[in-house]
């Protein structure tokens, strides 16, 4: 039954709106793999987290394509399925770490001299939530407030997350960079 | 050499080939999710005896009221501390403080909407009102029945609620007060016509050509938004909206506040429900915190807010979180057997 459903609902899905959807699909699809990338560390995740947001995006498409950045929606929920929040439960949500400085004593992303390969290795360990502030913020160029909006919390939140991340990766790249292991 | 962070990102991330997406699958997907929103309680099986009833109707079989059946009452339910209406897709409802198998309710979907006096659904294209009571009125027994059943809208500041209907082939919205069981106003739109918000009486109905405010006691209509403005919710005179602002607005008579087009406002427009445990305030004053982070959230029809989070070794549970104090009390476990947790009416 579901799969007549399913081709009841396909011979009619062709029309202008779902193919705006399918435009909206291809323009941003390449863009939101890369940030899901970055925010997962591995591609299968990525696309998995990808096509469960494309998903949700379709079935409200009608409401959600006239807002401004209907991207930000597809991104939220990307982000939001990486980190855990669907899959692991909220009770394996992750807490927040002890920062090794002082919230805002890190104000830059001047994370001085070292390896490049090394900061991204760094990047690459940084706690899921923590990472995808950094992503958001120094690849996606979003503001505290979009950050905040992407990932339910608020901006002051984000502040003390980035302010952390950066502690942790000037920390974690120079270990790397002196040959410390990961 | 300084490293800069936003280089390393750029050039790393800038250098990944994205795999082509699959989009079949995502629209595939897309379907499914939809119909299940659609179809609650009762999948495929369901949609199809509505297609079915809606076939009869239309092929001119002289009888071209939807029946009621599977409409029975359900027996006493108790709506004194909000609806409490959440629903594991296809399996079970929780409602008023009591759980049903998927298929007892099975005409209940997220285009229904909780009201303080139940909830308001479209049974074979006519609205309805599942009471306290457990029985099911008929709120427009001389509609027709047919595809316009846009999801109904209910007030916060009185017993209202705007639901689409069909009479004499023209589709119409109307504001009926449930406390006095009578219709307020009605007003003729056209068939792509969406409600979008009821507050203090006036209702924001939306078409492709924009938004307009309809006063349900003067009549007046005014535009409100053009189409690439959307109204998240209006609650107590503050409109929470998504894309352009609407054009004048220190000419019109209410708060504006943008957010996400799938947030909600509290009953007194004071904070924004967002997928979190923090609403952020709309008026500058300080943020509500729940004490329980979960995953979705709804407003409940008392003003309070049902939170539901994945729960250690399986299924979730659900939590009535009071406001402005954030105190959450455990309603209790919601199986989750069809998927995520859903709230009668929350359709994002």
């Amino acid at each position: 039954m579901d799969a007549l459903a399913d081709r009841a609902e396909q011979d009619a899905a062709t029309t202008p709106v779902t193919e705006e959807f399918d435009e909206f699909f291809r323009a941003t699809w390449p863009r939101l793999f890369r940030t899901a990338y970055a925010v997962a560390g591995d591609a299968a995740s990525a696309e998995d987290a990808l096509q469960v947001a494309y998903a949700r995006a379709y079935a409200s498409w009608r409401r959600i394509r006239s807002v401004d950045h209907p991207e930000a929606y597809v991104r939220r929920i990307v982000v939001n399925e990486i980190i855990g929040t669907r899959r692991r439960g909220w009770w394996q949500r992750e807490r927040p770490h002890a920062s090794p400085e002082p919230p805002g004593s890190v104000a830059s992303p001047e994370l001085g001299v070292v390896d490049r390969a090394a900061v991204w290795e760094a990047v690459r360990t940084l706690p899921p939530r923590q990472r995808a502030v950094i992503v958001l913020r120094y690849y996606e160029d979003l503001s505290e407030q979009e950050i905040a909006a992407a990932l339910g919390c608020s901006a002051g939140t984000v502040k003390s997350q980035a302010s952390a991340a950066l502690a942790n990766l000037r920390r974690r790249a120079a270990e790397l960079s002196n040959g410390e292991p990961a | 050499m300084t490293t800069d962070l936003r280089d390393v990102l750029h050039d790393r991330l800038d250098a990944v080939v994205a795999p082509v997406g699959d989009l079949d699958g995502v629209r595939a997907s897309g379907r499914r999710l939809r119909r299940r929103r659609r179809i609650v309680a009762g999948g495929g099986v369901v949609l199809a005896s509505v297609l079915v009833i809606g076939a009869l109707g239309y092929a001119g079989s002289g009888d071209d009221r939807p029946t009621d059946r599977g409409l029975e009452p359900v027996g006493p339910m108790d709506f004194d501390q909000g609806l409490r209406a959440y629903a594991d897709p296809g399996h079970e409802i929780h409602l008023g403080g009591r759980t049903f198998p998927s298929t007892r309710l099975d005409y209940l979907d997220t285009d229904a909407a909780a009201t303080p006096y139940g909830v308001v659904f479209y049974a074979g294209g006519r609205p309805r009102l599942l009471q306290e009571t457990g029985k099911v009125a008929d709120l427009e027994p001389d509609a027709e029945g047919t595809d316009f059943h846009p999801t109904a809208k209910v007030d916060a500041q009185g017993p209202l609620v705007a639901y689409g209907v069909t009479i004499d082939g023209q589709a119409e919205v109307v504001v009926r007060d449930l406390d006095s069981d009578e219709v307020v106003a009605r007003h003729d739109v056209s068939r792509d016509t969406v409600i979008d918000a009821l507050d203090g009486g006036t209702v924001f109905l939306r078409t492709d050509a924009g938004t307009t405010t309809w006063d349900t006691v003067t009549g007046q209509v005014d535009p409100f938004a053009g189409p690439k403005t959307r109204v998240a919710d209006v609650r107590n005179g503050v409109v929470l909206y998504d894309g352009p602002e609407p054009a004048d607005p220190d000419t019109l008579p209410f708060f504006l506040v943008k957010g996400a087009i799938d947030a909600q406002l509290t009953y007194d427009g004071s904070h924004v429900l967002s997928w979190s445990n923090r609403l952020e305030p709309t008026d500058g004053g300080r943020p509500i915190v729940l004490d329980v982070k979960a995953t979705f959230y709804a407003v409940d029809t008392d003003g309070s807010i049902l939170a539901a989070g994945f729960a250690r070794g399986g299924g979730a549970v659900v939590h009535d979180c009071e406001v402005p104090s954030g105190e959450c009390t455990e309603l209790g476990p919601l199986t989750t057997k069809g998927g995520d947790p859903m709230f009668i009416g929350v359709d994002m």
